[in-house]
């Protein structure tokens, strides 16, 4: 029994298992010198880098990986499409726009207050942009992220007119670039919003698949397309706004990681949301720990990485489909192909 | 940072045209025009590559080739536009789907001289906007951004209607 | 005109499997054969628009691939089914285009009166100043064949070329094909689903299955009942029409 269960969920154990590796690994990465000796020594300069900024630094990582990949992951089904996600989809653009709302209309706001805005207007603007995609049925599934991204340019044009006209440019940019660095804790926790949202998501997993077959098929199973569709559209947005508001805008997380792990384990979401989870929570603490160790004491910005190493892993993944047809791939095959591991027979995991 | 090197920074890093370095304008025409003559053959078979792949290679163009040259000649006139005044995104998409929709015509000659006026009018009518009415605080390419999008989004409903 | 050997794979899956075949001049030459039986894919290695994994084309002389494009324009034309062209074309426009090769972008006193005749012999002088999306189906494929005309070659090809026309369109556009080899003696090489359009109007048929030929003769040869039978897993009837066998399954 046990070993069926393993086999089963054998990539989620491993990624799991990689995550807690690196997430703990992750904690000792830095600036200042924190390690596992001074902690136990009971160093208090060490534990309070460690308390007020390393831990809720790895946790607002995590939480951003998650939420922005499962957020992707939702809109993706939703819409039919795999090229939606929070940053094609205007989603970022609108919560930007609710962080400026909040700076103009109310200068000394709190965190919860801009929250509160950019939450509104996330939900608003995504649920606008869906709609207009649904009116139009497009021949072409490029076109939907195309006209994502000309949305966002709208939004992102209205936002910048107005910080420019009111002066707000750079009090906009502080709150909206994207960084870990200013992650201190006592102002971040409203990330933690992201965790039931996960788990709302993961509890209508199937209703996703469901209305991501379309209007008949739901109906046909007695779902209500309405009512799911704008419902896992707030969730996605929700968590968007909160990733945005306390860390900023880090894009494409959420249209890169959830088609990467697509192309391995197929397109069923209750399957493959805790590997999307996982994955994105990975992906973005590597890219997290390269931008603060290659140019140490500096930091690169996260984007940039995310940029640069998710366009990689996803042109080199364009490029096996390529040379080898549209099966899912084969992790077994990778390894023994390029690095000549032994593919072991009991390798079912990815085979799904 | 401090607002005023907070401003200056960002008044590099976007395009604008309110602070152009008079001496290389006339090496950029130059080096515009060189590149229309070099790549004057394979501008020479855009009509035909617009009938589509097959149709072109069934009369005879290279296809592959000259998709790959024509790709190369599009980015060097980017580089050179770029390097000048900065980068302005989606203007190349506002006005060329704006001349093919005024003028109406499938032969790029048209087309290219067409967007070419069309380009400089609404730059300059751009400029203008951010000169007089809002006095230099907001850059040109805001704008850009903003009625590109509106515009192209109004194409696409057009589009979708048919 | 030769094919000899040719392979070619997609996906790891053998599409075109050893096929070899010699293309006789001034006939009509139907390819037919079930989905997926490699018939489509031949037409275009033939023609030069995909390339193929294995075996040679020869082309008065020369491998295919070693003809410069702009020549081979001119003693061989293909038309394949993808024709959604958005472009604002008036029929003699697009017509014009068939002199390309020879032209370029100038169009001389003899190009216009090529693209008059071929208007002409398509019937569509009433339709010359219109614009093509504004025409019917029927109506389009004859301008694209009219430009296939005007383009002057010894060879035609033509994939599926009846596919969205109705019953009417479609036969009117098998008895173009017939003039077309018998009156202006080009030699036509379609691919075709109706296996009865193959037998009525061409000369010779090349049956395909599995990405292999089948048979390849005169119509008499190809169209029995056993012959059929091996390719489409169905039974057939042959009845003689006009003298020539016509197939009936049910």
């Amino acid at each position: 029994m046990k070993q069926g269960f393993l086999k089963e969920h054998l990539s989620t154990v491993l990624l799991g298992v990689a995550l807690i590796l690196l997430s703990f690994f992750s904690l000792f990465v830095g600036v200042i010198d924190v390690n596992l000796a001074g902690l136990a020594a009971g160093d208090s300069e060490q534990w309070l880098i460690f308390m007020a900024s390393r831990l809720p630094r790895l946790l607002a990582i995590l939480c951003t990986g998650m939420g922005m990949s499962v957020a992707g992951l939702i809109m993706q089904q939703l819409c039919m499409n795999k090229f939606v996600s929070p940053t094609t989809g205007a989603t970022i653009s609108s919560a930007e726009l609710g962080i400026l709302l909040a700076l103009l209309f109310m200068p000394n706001s709190t965190i919860w207050s801009r929250a509160l805005f950019s939450f509104t207007t996330a939900i608003l603007g995504t649920w606008i942009f869906v709609w207009f995609i649904q009116r139009i049925q497009f021949k072409d599934v490029v076109m939907v992220p195309l006209v994502g991204i000309m949305f966002g340019n709208v939004i992102t044009g209205i936002t910048n007119y107005f910080a420019y006209r009111y002066d707000m440019t750079q009090a906009l940019s502080t709150w909206t670039v994207g960084h870990f660095s200013m992650i201190i804790r006592g102002r971040y926790e409203l990330v933690y919003l992201v965790v039931p949202m996960l788990i709302l998501a993961f509890i209508f997993a199937n209703h996703f698949n469901i209305v991501g077959m379309g209007k008949d098929f739901s109906n046909n199973l007695g779902v209500h397309y309405n009512l799911v569709l704008f419902g896992g559209l707030t969730i996605a947005a929700l968590i968007t706004a909160s990733v945005v508001v306390v860390v900023g805008s880090i894009s494409y997380i959420g249209l890169i990681v959830p088609n990467l792990v697509a192309m391995f384990k197929g397109d069923k979401i209750r399957g493959t949301l805790p590997d999307i989870a996982l994955f994105g929570a990975i992906f973005v603490l590597v890219c997290d720990m390269i931008g603060r160790v290659v140019i140490a004491p500096y930091e690169l910005p996260i984007e940039l990485i995310i940029g640069i190493l998710g366009s990689i892993l996803f042109i080199g993944l364009l490029m096996y489909r390529l040379r080898h047809g549209r099966k899912a791939v084969n992790v077994g095959d990778v390894l023994s192909k390029h690095f000549g591991v032994q593919k072991k027979a009991e390798e079912g995991g990815a085979e799904k | 940072m401090d607002p005023n090197e907070y401003d200056t920074l960002l008044a590099t890093l976007v395009a604008s045209f309110n602070n152009i370095n008079t001496e290389i304008i006339v090496f950029s025409v130059l080096v515009l025009a060189a590149l229309a003559f070099l790549f004057r053959k394979d501008l020479a078979l855009l009509d035909v590559i617009t009938l589509g792949k097959n149709q072109a290679i069934n009369l005879g163009v290279d296809y592959d080739r000259c998709i790959r040259r024509l790709l190369l000649c599009v980015t060097l006139y980017i580089a050179v536009a770029t390097a000048m005044v900065g980068p302005i995104s989606f203007l190349g998409l506002i006005i060329a789907n704006l001349s093919r929709q005024l003028l109406k015509t499938y032969r790029h000659s048209e087309l290219i001289i067409g967007s070419t006026l069309f380009g400089m009018l609404v730059l300059v009518a751009g400029q203008l906007v951010v000169e007089r009415v809002f006095v230099y605080s907001v850059p040109v390419s805001v704008f850009i951004t903003l009625w590109g999008g509106i515009y192209f989004l109004y194409l696409i409903l057009k589009n979708a209607r048919r | 005109m030769f094919a000899k050997k040719l392979t070619k794979q997609y996906d790891g899956k053998t599409v075109v499997d050893d096929v070899s075949f010699e293309i006789p001049k001034q006939a009509v030459i139907s390819m037919i054969g079930p989905n997926g039986a490699g018939k489509s894919t031949v037409l275009n290695i033939l023609s030069r628009l995909i390339a193929r994994d294995g075996g040679e084309v020869d082309f008065e002389g020369k491998d295919i691939t070693q003809w410069k494009s702009r020549d081979l324009a001119k003693r061989l034309a293909i038309l394949t089914q993808t024709n959604n062209i958005q472009m604002k074309l008036t029929v003699r426009e697009l017509v014009t285009f068939g002199r390309f090769p020879y032209s370029g972008n100038h169009t001389t006193k003899e190009d216009e009166e090529i693209i008059s005749r071929a208007i002409a012999y398509m019937e569509l002088e009433e339709f010359e100043d219109r614009f093509i999306d504004e025409l019917s189906g029927g109506q389009r494929q004859r301008a694209y064949i009219a430009m296939v005309i005007a383009q002057d070659t010894e060879y035609i090809l033509l994939d599926e070329p009846t596919n969205n026309l109705d019953i009417y369109h479609a036969t009117n556009m098998m008895k173009i094909v017939r003039r077309l080899c018998d009156e202006l003696g080009k030699t036509v090489i379609l691919v075709l689903h109706e296996i009865n359009y193959a037998a009525f109007y061409s000369d010779y048929i090349c049956a395909f299955k599995d990405g292999k030929i089948e048979k390849f003769g005169t119509v008499k040869e190809v169209m029995t009942k056993e012959t059929l039978a091996r390719i489409y897993n169905v039974d057939f009837e042959i009845m003689e029409i006009e003298g020539k066998p016509l197939s009936i399954y049910y």
